[in-house]
């Protein structure tokens, strides 16, 4: 755990005053267990504090720290230095913004843009079923619960979306989809045409192409292409 | 913690949880990380089978694993007392109106979430328990905020937002070579030391005119980025500033506090005292100048002598 890396991180610029995009290169020296945001706050601290980048929770659950290391998005408090050497197999880093929303500052996106496509696919439960008379709450067992509860980890992070190889103007994303396709399967829910209509629209799963990127690239490990393959089917 | 809290252990209070760890430390048993530069004890999980560490304890498992490439099964895992959350908060009624220190509502001005203290477990958050208060506040203040705006035409106060335009433009304009970063570290490397889990006169008292020094440090800075999309130097030379008016009402209210109640621990006032039986109101309008009130603590639920009123007792914190 004592071990120090020598680290270059080459990070993609872009100022919204004069709309230049550039890549800046910074050295630093780290010790193992620092995580990416660990090194971004450092380089604001000792080189740059015009270093823009985005964070809140930092423990992988608000989603706002995702950013693309060399080529592959992930999130920034989770990737610790060492994990990083290893995965990547240098200890040289391009990093820059995801690719699912515009650009405001350096590594910070307009994730209300983002969220557009989220919003669109309607992640609650749009017209829950009527309850009988005297009855309070809707009674769900654990056994279907499991069936999708994988999925309802999802912390919009946006890695699946930009990793996706589909169009992000066609397709309305595997996150999106997902958060529908969660609720046709749940038994609240019964505005079911209207989700179909979606799935199944031009912008819905017949866009996916099956790279499973998606799945690939989950900071929560969440299947994500098993649902939009299960969605193919109607299996819901 | 079988020294400290022979019956509760590790499920001893929180508060006692941090003193614990932290008397380990200060006595010379702590273990340095030298990544983070923090000192720590370690936690040990190895009795415990698989199941309890991969179904039971899932999360706190895979903490160890994602954040210091530990197996909870398998190592010892570091574990140390940190900033988790603000008790106490902006005074507010049930439905998030702002009070002021003699309680009158302050009209047009709500607070909450952690900022506030609405009071579901005291002043406190209990652990996963933040869901109840962002549905319940959030739904109950969002209602009342409607229905304030449609009462009636409210028209801005005079000179609203002058002081805060030029709080910025201060920003903007200033000039000096002191590194915003930095000072926030330092103030957080005092503050940790000084007025954290253990508090004494001395070092609080320290603390108060250190953070003096710290605010005229950021009045010597200065940021190079004048546009206001998303300018990270402008947010951290903000943030340092409410970071110094949290630091200095807490560091005046520990030292006020001449006795020990939950996580506020003097060491030279180590016993719950009566005379602090009262919630702690602070103003500050000029930095280091804090204006003190008393709110009285709600006693409504043991006095009634209702049902469970009992467990609404003062007693002897014994674990």
């Amino acid at each position: 755990m004592s071990k120090i890396f020598s680290l270059t991180l080459t990070i993609k610029r872009y100022d919204p005053d004069t709309d230049k995009t550039w890549f800046q290169t910074y050295k630093l020296e780290a010790g193992a267990i620092l995580r990416f945001v660990d090194l971004f706050r450092r380089i604001n601290v000792e080189q740059d504090a015009t270093l823009s980048w985005a964070s809140s929770c930092e423990h992988g659950q608000c989603g706002s720290c995702s950013v693309k290391i060399n080529g592959r998005p992930m999130l920034a408090c989770e990737l610790l230095v060492e994990n990083a050497v290893e995965l990547f197999g240098t200890s040289e880093f391009k990093i820059e913004p995801v690719t699912v929303a515009p650009v405001i500052r350096d590594l910070v996106v307009d994730w209300e843009k983002a969220y557009e496509r989220v919003h669109r696919a309607k992640p609650y439960v749009i017209s829950p079923k009527q309850l009988p008379p005297g009855v309070t709450e809707h009674i769900i067992s654990p056994q279907e619960v499991a069936k999708y509860e994988d999925a309802t980890r999802c912390i919009n992070c946006f890695c699946c979306a930009t990793a996706c190889i589909s169009s992000h103007k066609s397709f309305i994303g595997p996150n999106a989809a997902m958060a529908s396709i969660v609720r046709m399967m749940d038994t609240r829910e019964t505005a079911k045409d209207e989700r179909l209509d979606l799935l199944y629209s031009e912008e819905g799963v017949y866009r996916c192409h099956t790279s499973k990127a998606c799945t690939h690239v989950c900071p929560k490990k969440i299947d994500v292409a098993h649902f939009i393959a299960l969605a193919k089917e109607g299996d819901f | 913690m079988d020294r400290y809290a022979p019956k509760m252990k590790n499920l001893a209070p929180r508060d006692i949880v941090a003193r614990s760890i932290e008397t380990e430390i200060r006595e010379g048993r702590g273990i340095m990380n030298p990544d983070h530069q923090i000192e720590h004890v370690w936690i040990d999980l190895r009795h415990l089978p698989d199941y309890v560490h991969e179904v039971k304890l899932k999360e706190v498992a895979s903490f160890f694993k994602t954040y210091v490439n530990l197996d909870s099964r398998t190592q010892l895992c570091p574990v140390r007392p940190s900033n988790h959350y603000h008790m106490g908060g902006i005074p507010t009624n049930a439905f998030g109106e702002v009070q002021g220190s003699a309680g009158q509502i302050v009209p047009g001005l709500f607070a909450v979430g952690e900022c506030a203290c609405a009071s579901f477990h005291g002043f406190n958050r209990l652990g996963t328990n933040s869901l109840l208060e962002l549905l319940t506040m959030g739904r109950y203040v969002g209602e009342r905020v409607e229905s304030y705006l449609s009462e009636k035409q409210i028209s801005a106060p005079k000179g609203a937002g002058e002081a805060s335009l030029a709080l910025f433009s201060s920003y903007l304009a200033g000039t000096g070579k002191e590194n915003v970063g930095r000072v926030r570290l330092d103030m957080r490397d005092m503050m940790t030391r000084k007025v954290g889990v253990f508090r004494h006169e001395k070092g609080v008292g320290e603390a108060i005119q250190e953070l003096l020094t710290f605010k005229e440090r950021a009045e010597k800075t200065s940021v190079s980025v004048r546009d206001a999309r998303w300018n990270q130097e402008l947010l951290e030379r903000w943030e340092l500033d409410n970071l110094l008016d949290n630091a200095m009402t807490i560091a005046q209210g520990a030292l006020l506090r001449k006795e020990s109640r939950g996580a506020h621990f003097r060491e030279d006032y180590p016993v719950r005292s009566d005379d602090f039986q009262y919630h702690t109101l602070v103003s500050m309008t000029e930095f280091g100048k804090v204006t003190f009130g008393k709110r009285l603590i709600d006693m409504s639920l043991f006095e009634a002598k209702g049902e469970y009123s009992e467990h609404f007792k003062i007693i002897p914190r014994k674990y």
